[in-house]
C-alpha cells in the first residue's frame, strides 16, 4: 500500500521527532551516568563523521580514504584556538607555539567554525590534484594524504606539539553542542542531496562521462562535495577533541578512517539515513564489544578477557558484511516517513492475517 | 554560411599511429535531419566525441553557430546547445526515470544560484526546482514515459531505455541533437516507432539532428542528407537516393566493386 | 659526505629498495590480475616474520628451517586470504572488494595483537633467530659493511631472478600473464583461472615473507603493525613503477628505497618526515604520469 503524505505533514512529523530527541537529551543530561553521556556524545560525533564521509564516498562516488586527515586538521585547529594561553605555554615544551596562537584564545563556537573552515580549505587545496585520478588511484592518494597530515602533525612541534600531543583541552563538548552540530550536519547534507546539486552528484557517481555530456561540470561538483565533506569532518574533529580532552597524532591514523568506513558501509553506502543508523549501531556496538575485553561468562563457561578482541570482531563483521550484505542496512535508499507508516500498517495487517 | 548550425573544417583526430578521423569537412543545416553512416570503425562515434568535446581535434575546426568548439570541455559544449546519446546506453541506472531527466536540467542553473541557495532553500532555488520538475514531467509526457516516472532507469525495457536517453538529452534544451545508433537492438516495430519519434521531436523541438545508424531502413527513411565515412575519411555525401547507388559506398560496405 | 659514507648509504638504500621491490611485486601481480589493491599484503609481510619468530622461539627449530617454513606458511596464508575473502567477490563492484581487503588487513593486524601480543618482540641472533656472524662487520676498501647487508642484497637478487624465471619461463608464469590480460578468454583456453590466481597470491606472499625476514634482521623488532608502513610504501612503489607491471614494481621499489635513504642522508634535518617522502613521490607521479613508469595508459571508451 502506497502511503502518501503531504510535505507539510512530513515537516511537522520531523519537527516532532527533533523535539522528542531534544527532550531525551535534556533528560539524559540530567539523569544519565557520565558513561552514557559519553556514548551519546560519541554517537553524535560519529554521525557527523559518517554522514560527511558518505557525501564524498557514497553520494558522489569519490573513494576517499583520507577523512582522518581532515578530522585531525579540525581537531588541532580548534584546540589551538581554545586552549588557554598558560596551558599552551606549559604544553609546548620542545618549541613554543607559533604566533598568533600564543596569544589567542577563542570561545567554542567560533573555534569549531574556524576548524571546519580550515579543514574545508585544506580539502579545497588537495581536491584539485587528487580528483584527476580515478578509483583505486584516488583511494591510495587520499590515504597517503591522510597519512601525510598525520606525519606532519607528528613533526610540526611548534604547531601541534608533535608526538607529545595536547592535553588539558577544555571539555566544551556536551550533549547540546554535539547533537546540535549533528543536526546541522544532517540537515545541511540532506538538503544538499535532495536538491538539483544532489542529483548532479549522484549522476557523477553513476556515470561520469554521461554526467559531463548532460552539461554537468564534474570537476567543480566533485570539489564542492569534497570541501563540504571536509568541513563537517573538521567540525566533528573539533567536537571530538573537546570531548576526549587529549589529542595526539596517533589518534588520527588510517584506523579512524576505517572505523568511519565501517559505519557508512553498515548503514549503506549512499544513504544518509543509513549513515546515521550505522554510526549509532557502531558506537553502541563497540561498547558492547568491550565486554569481550574483560572476563565474561556464557552460561557456565568462563571466557577470559582479551584486549584487542573488539577490533578483531569488528574486522570480521566488516568482512562478513562485504561478503554477504554489501548493500548495508539501507542500501542506497533513504528512510522516509512514508516508509515508516507503510511498515507500520503492514505490521498491523500482518497481525490480522 | 547562413542556415548552417554546425560546421566541420578538416577535422582530424589521431590516436597514436591510427588516424580515426581524417580531414573531415561537412556541415549541418538548421533543422536538418542528417545521417552519418559507414562500416564499423569508420570514425563516426569519434566524430561525435569530437563535436561534443570528449576529444579535442588535432587539426581542423568545429564551429557551432559561429562558436569555435575546439578545446571546449564536454559540459561547456552541452551548455552551448549540443546534446547526445550513446552507442551503449549510459543512463544513470540507479536514479529514477524522472531524476534522469531532471538532472539534465542542472546545467540550466544561473550562476547566481549557488549550492548554498539550494541548501537553505531560498525562494529562487525553490522556483528553479519547481520549474525543473515541471519541465521534466512535461517532457516525459511528450515522449510517453510519464507513467514510469518513479521507476528506476535500469528497470525499463531496452527500447524504453533508449527513449529515455533521448528524452534526457532533450532535457538539456539543445539546438543540435546527436543520436548514436538509436535503433540498435530494436525489432522492426520499435524501429518504425523510433523513426516517427525522431521526426516528431525534430519538428516539435526545432532541432537539427545527426543520426549514426547501421539500420539502413532508418537512415533512408528519415534522413534528408547523408554523410558516409570509411577509415576516418568522408567518402560520399548526398541524398538517400544518391547514396544508395554510389559505388564507393557499396564498396566500403561490401568490400568490392559492384556493377550497378 | 665522505665517499665511504656514501657507499654505506647506497648499500642500505639498495637493501631497503630491494625489500620494497619484493613486497611491491605481490601488490602489482594481484592488481594486474584482479584489479584489486590487496591492502592485506603488508600484514602478510608481518606474519612472515612472526612465523619465523615462533618457529625458533616456540618450536625450537634451527633458524634456516624456520625461515623456509615461514616462507611456505606465508604463501599458504596468502592463498587462504584469497580463497576466503577475495574469491567470492570476484564479480562484485570494485569498491566492495577494496573494503573487504581493508577489512582483512585490519583483521590480521588485530588478530596478531590478540594472539601474538601487542608488545614488540625482538628478532636477534642472541635468541637464535639467525646466525651471529651475519652481524659481523667487513671492511671493504674502507667501507664498513655488515655481512647481513651482503646477504640481503644477494637474497634480493636471487629472489627477483627466480621470480622472473617463473613468470617468463614457465607455463604457470605464462598463464599468469595471460590472465592479467583477459580472464574469460584465458579460461576458454583451458586454464584453470582459480588455481593460477591462487598461485599468484602464493608467490606474492612468499616474496613478502622473504622481504619480511630480511627486514626483521635489519630492523630487529616485530610487532603487529610492523608491515603497515613498509606495505604502504611498497604499494606506492608499485604505483610509481606502473601498477600491474612486474618490472615496474622492481624499479619502483628501488626508486623509493634509494630516495628514502639518500634524501635523509643528505638532509638529516627532515628525518622526521622520512615516511612522507614516499607520499611526496606518489603525489608527484600521480600528477605527472598516473600510469607510472612502465604503466599502460588506460582510458575509458566513450
Amino acid at each position: 500500500m502506497e502511503v502518501r503524505l503531504s510535505v507539510r505533514t512530513k515537516i511537522v512529523l520531523t519537527l516532532i521527532l527533533i523535539f522528542a530527541i531534544g527532550a531525551l537529551l535534556v533528560l539524559a543530561n540530567h539523569k544519565a551516568s557520565d558513561y552514557v553521556v559519553l556514548i551519546l556524545n560519541l554517537m553524535a560525533i560519529n554521525i557527523i563523521f559518517a554522514v560527511s564521509l558518505n557525501l564524498i564516498n557514497g553520494i558522489t562516488g569519490i573513494f576517499s580514504l583520507g577523512h582522518a586527515g581532515f578530522i585531525a586538521i579540525g581537531a588541532y585547529t580548534s584546540v589551538l584556538l581554545t586552549l588557554p594561553v598558560q596551558q599552551k605555554e606549559m604544553s609546548y615544551l620542545i618549541k613554543p607555539v607559533i604566533p598568533p596562537f600564543d596569544r589567542i584564545q577563542l570561545p567554542f563556537l567560533p573555534s569549531v567554525l574556524i576548524a571546519g573552515l580550515a579543514a574545508a580549505a585544506f580539502g579545497y587545496v588537495v581536491a584539485a590534484p587528487s580528483l584527476r585520478l580515478i578509483g583505486d588511484y584516488l583511494a591510495i592518494a587520499t590515504l597517503g594524504l591522510g597519512e601525510t597530515i598525520r606525519i606532519i602533525a607528528n613533526n610540526a612541534w611548534s604547531i601541534t606539539n608533535g608526538a607529545l600531543g595536547l592535553k588539558g583541552i577544555p571539555q566544551y563538548t556536551n550533549l547540546y553542542w554535539s547533537w546540535a552540530w549533528a543536526l546541522v550536519t544532517v540537515c545541511f547534507i540532506v538538503s544538499l542531496v535532495k536538491s538539483s546539486y544532489g542529483r548532479a552528484l549522484k549522476a557523477i557517481r553513476e556515470d561520469v562521462i554521461a554526467a559531463k555530456a548532460m552539461g554537468i561540470n564534474v570537476f567543480s561538483h566533485q570539489v564542492m562535495s569534497f570541501v563540504v565533506g571536509s568541513f563537517f569532518a573538521g567540525v566533528g574533529g573539533a567536537l571530538w577533541a573537546h570531548l576526549i580532552t587529549t589529542i595526539d597524532p596517533k589518534s588520527f591514523t588510517f584506523t579512524k578512517t576505517f572505523e568511519i568506513l565501517i559505519m557508512v558501509v553498515l548503514g549503506g553506502l549512499g544513504s544518509i539515513s543509513g549513515s546515521i543508523i550505522g554510526a549509532a549501531i557502531y558506537t553502541v556496538g563497540l561498547e558492547f564489544l568491550r565486554i569481550l575485553e574483560s572476563p565474561f561468562k556464557i552460561w557456565f563457561i568462563k571466557f577470559p578477557g582479551i584486549p584487542g578482541m573488539r577490533m578483531v570482531v569488528l574486522a570480521v563483521i566488516l568482512i562478513v558484511l562485504m561478503l554477504f550484505w554489501q548493500r548495508g542496512i539501507m542500501g542506497r535508499s533513504e528512510l522516509s516517513w512514508e516508509m515508516f507508516f507503510s511498515l507500520f500498517s503492514r505490521l498491523k495487517r500482518g497481525g490480522r492475517k | 554560411m547562413s542556415g548552417v548550425i554546425l560546421e566541420l573544417k578538416n577535422v582530424t583526430k589521431r590516436f597514436g599511429g591510427l588516424t580515426a578521423v581524417d580531414r573531415f569537412t561537412g556541415y549541418v543545416k538548421n533543422g536538418e535531419l542528417l545521417g552519418l553512416i559507414g562500416p564499423n570503425g569508420a570514425g563516426k562515434t569519434t566524430l561525435f566525441n569530437l563535436i561534443t568535446g570528449m576529444y579535442e581535434p588535432d587539426e581542423g575546426e568545429i564551429l557551432f553557430s559561429g562558436h569555435r568548439l575546439n578545446g571546449l570541455k564536454p559540459h561547456q559544449v552541452t551548455r552551448l546547445g549540443i546534446a547526445r546519446t550513446f552507442q551503449n546506453i549510459r543512463l544513470f541506472s540507479d536514479m529514477s526515470v524522472l531524476e534522469n531527466v531532471m538532472v539534465a536540467q542542472h546545467c540550466k542553473l544561473r550562476s547566481t544560484l549557488s549550492m548554498f541557495s539550494f541548501v537553505f532553500k531560498t525562494p529562487s532555488a525553490l522556483k528553479f526546482e519547481r520549474q525543473v520538475r515541471m519541465r521534466s514531467e512535461k517532457l516525459l509526457e511528450k515522449v510517453g514515459l510519464l507513467h514510469l516516472a518513479s521507476e528506476k532507469a535500469s528497470a525499463l525495457p531496452y527500447g524504453l531505455q533508449r527513449k529515455l536517453e533521448i528524452a534526457r538529452a532533450l532535457a538539456t534544451e539543445p539546438k543540435l541533437l546527436l543520436l548514436d545508433e538509436p535503433a540498435a537492438g530494436m525489432n522492426p516495430q520499435e524501429t518504425s516507432e523510433l523513426m516517427v519519434f525522431i521526426k516528431t521531436i525534430r519538428d516539435e523541438f526545432n532541432l537539427s539532428i545527426i543520426v549514426i545508424e547501421h539500420d539502413m531502413k532508418v537512415i533512408m527513411g528519415i534522413c534528408e542528407r547523408i554523410y558516409v565515412m570509411d577509415y576516418g575519411k568522408l567518402i560520399a555525401e548526398g541524398t538517400p537516393k544518391e547514396i544508395q547507388s554510389n559505388p564507393l559506398v557499396i564498396k566500403a560496405y561490401l568490400g568490392e566493386e559492384v556493377l550497378v | 659526505m665522505r665517499l665511504t659514507d656514501f657507499f654505506q648509504h647506497l648499500v642500505n638504500a639498495l637493501s631497503l629498495g630491494g625489500i620494497y621491490a619484493l613486497i611491491a611485486i605481490g601488490y602489482t601481480m594481484v592488481y594486474g590480475i584482479l584489479r584489486l589493491i590487496n591492502f592485506a599484503h603488508g600484514d602478510i609481510f608481518t606474519y612472515g616474520i612472526y612465523f619465523a619468530f615462533y618457529g625458533v622461539s616456540l618450536f625450537l627449530l634451527p633458524w634456516w628451517v624456520a625461515f623456509i617454513l615461514s616462507i611456505f606458511l606465508t604463501a599458504f596464508l596468502g592463498a587462504l586470504v584469497e580463497r576466503i575473502a577475495y574469491r567470492p567477490l570476484r564479480d562484485a563492484p570494485r569498491i566492495s572488494a577494496l573494503i573487504t581487503a581493508i577489512g582483512v588487513s585490519f583483521f590480521l593486524q588485530n588478530f596478531a595483537t590478540v594472539v601474538f601480543g601487542g608488545r614488540a618482540k625482538s628478532f636477534n641472533p642472541q635468541t637464535g633467530m639467525y646466525p651471529t656472524f651475519f652481524l659481523n662487520v667487513l671492511n671493504i676498501a674502507g667501507v664498513k659493511l655488515r655481512v647481513l647487508s651482503l646477504i640481503t642484497l644477494g637474497t634480493i637478487a636471487v629472489s627477483l631472478l627466480v621470480l622472473v624465471w617463473i613468470v617468463y619461463r614457465t607455463k604457470v608464469g605464462m598463464a599468469m600473464r595471460a590472465i592479467s590480460k583477459d580472464i574469460p578468454t584465458t579460461r576458454l583456453m583451458g586454464v584453470n583461472a582459480d588455481r593460477i590466481i591462487t598461485f599468484t597470491f602464493m608467490i606474492g606472499s612468499a616474496l613478502a615473507a622473504v622481504g619480511g625476514l630480511l627486514w626483521a634482521m635489519t630492523y630487529p623488532q616485530v610487532y603487529p603493525f610492523t608491515g603497515v608502513i613498509p606495505g604502504l610504501k611498497a604499494f606506492i612503489a608499485a604505483v610509481v613503477g606502473g601498477i600491474g607491471s612486474i618490472q615496474g614494481a622492481m624499479v619502483g621499489g628501488f626508486v623509493l628505497g634509494i630516495s628514502e635513504i639518500m634524501i635523509v642522508a643528505f638532509l638529516p634535518s627532515i628525518a622526521g618526515y622520512r615516511d612522507a617522502i614516499a607520499y611526496a613521490i606518489l603525489l608527484f607521479v600521480l600528477l605527472v604520469r598516473p600510469s607510472g613508469i612502465f604503466g599502460v595508459e588506460v582510458s575509458e571508451k566513450v
